[in-house]
C-alpha cells in the first residue's frame, strides 16, 4: 500500500511503520532502547534517593534521562497504610538518579489506594525522613560489624531505595 | 525530542532544580550545555532550612538530580520548534500518511496524548476492552500524526523530514 502513491526510489526502501514494529518486537532491547514501548504512557520511576515518582513519559535519551509530564510524587507508608501525593508538574530526571522504571497499568493503579488513608504530604515525607535516618543508621552500624571481619559492606547516603 | 533539547530551548524559564545533596536552586534558566551543565539568575537557594538568594548561579550537570520545568514548557519549545522547522522547509511530506496511517501500531491504545489532563479516575471499574483507550485532546482530529510530535527514538526519525500538518498550510 506504500507503493500507491510517490513510491520510494528503488534500492532506498523505507520500511513502513508495521514493519518497524515487527523489527522492534524482535530486539531485546537491554540499553534504554528499551523503553521506546513506554512513550507516552504513564510510568513509575524509582530514584536513588527513595523517591518513586508518577508520571507520562515524554521523552527519554541514552543515559535515561527522562521527561515526564502530570507528575506526581507519591510515598508510601506501609507500615501504617498510609500514602501521601504531591503533584510536581513537568519532570525532568537526570538518568543517573534512575534506579527502576515501568509502566503503570491505570486500571489497578489505584485499587490498593483506595484501601489506604492519603494524608499530608509534608507529614508523610517527614515520616519518611525519620525512617531513612534510622535505616541510614542501622546500615552503618552494619558496615560497621562486617568490617571488624574484613568484609565490606556498601552503603551510600544517596542510595536509600 | 530529546531531554536535552527541551532543556537547551526553555532559556528564559523558571525552574526549580534539585541537586544530589538535596539542595534546591530555583530560577530563570540562561545557558545549558551538552552535559546539562546550567546557569541560572535570580536565584534562590534552599539547603535544608537556610535560604539564600543570589543574583546568578553556575551548576555543574553533573550534580543535579532532577529538574521541575514549569507547568508550559513541552507546549513553549513545540511551537518554538514547529516555527522553525516551518521557516526551513516549504513542503509538506507526511510520509505516514501516505502509508495508509497510523492505527495499525502494536500499542497504539493507551497512549496518553499531549494535552490530555484528564481525570485520573476516567474509565475506573470497567475491564480493559482491548480498545481505544486514548485519551482525548483537541490535536487529534486534525493531524494525521498525532503520535510524532512528542515522540521517542523511533517516531522522531520517522518524521524527522516532515513538519507538523497542522502548520504546514501557512
Amino acid at each position: 500500500m506504500s507503493e500507491s502513491r510517490g513510491s520510494p526510489a528503488p534500492g532506498k526502501s523505507k520500511i513502513t511503520e508495521g514493519e518497524a514494529d515487527l523489527y522492534l518486537d524482535q530486539y531485546n532491547f537491554t540499553t534504554t532502547a528499551a523503553i521506546v514501548g513506554s512513550v507516552d504512557r504513564k510510568i513509575f520511576v524509582l530514584l536513588r534517593d527513595g523517591r518513586m515518582l508518577f508520571g507520562i513519559l515524554r521523552t527519554f535519551d541514552q543515559y535515561a534521562n527522562l521527561i515526564l509530564q502530570h507528575c506526581v510524587e507519591r510515598i508510601y507508608i506501609t507500615e501504617e497504610n498510609k500514602y501521601a501525593e504531591n503533584e510536581c508538574g513537568v519532570f525532568m530526571v537526570r538518568g543517573e538518579n534512575v534506579v527502576m522504571l515501568g509502566e503503570v497499568d491505570i486500571d489497578k493503579e489505584d485499587e490498593p489506594l483506595v484501601q489506604m488513608e492519603q494524608i499530608p504530604f509534608e507529614e508523610a515525607s517527614q515520616m519518611k525522613q525519620e525512617r531513612d535516618d534510622a535505616r541510614y543508621k542501622s546500615e552503618s552500624q552494619k558496615g560497621r560489624q562486617m568490617a571488624r571481619y574484613g568484609l565490606i559492606h556498601d552503603f551510600h547516603k544517596s542510595d536509600i531505595y | 525530542m530529546l531531554p536535552l533539547y527541551l532543556l537547551t530551548n526553555s532559556n528564559g524559564q523558571h525552574m526549580l532544580i534539585e541537586l544530589k545533596n538535596g539542595d534546591t536552586v530555583q530560577g530563570q534558566l540562561t545557558n545549558v550545555d551538552n552535559w546539562m551543565n546550567l546557569t541560572l539568575a535570580d536565584v534562590t537557594h534552599t539547603a535544608s532550612n537556610e535560604v539564600i538568594t543570589l543574583p546568578e548561579i553556575y551548576v555543574r550537570g553533573n550534580f543535579i538530580k532532577y529538574i521541575k520545568l514549569q507547568q508550559d514548557v513541552i507546549e513553549k519549545v513545540k511551537q518554538s520548534s514547529a516555527q522553525q522547522q516551518s521557516q526551513g522547509h516549504h513542503q509538506n511530506r507526511d510520509f505516514r500518511r501516505r502509508q495508509g496511517g497510523g492505527g495499525n501500531r502494536r500499542d497504539n491504545d493507551r497512549r496518553f496524548n499531549q494535552g490530555g489532563n484528564q481525570k485520573r479516575n476516567e474509565g475506573r471499574g470497567s475491564h480493559y476492552n482491548g480498545g481505544n483507550r486514548r485519551y482525548n485532546n483537541q490535536r487529534q482530529s486534525n493531524d494525521g500524526n498525532h503520535s510524532s510530535a512528542m515522540g521517542g527514538f523511533v517516531q522522531h526519525h520517522q518524521t524527522s523530514a516532515q513538519q507538523p500538518a497542522s502548520l504546514g498550510h501557512n
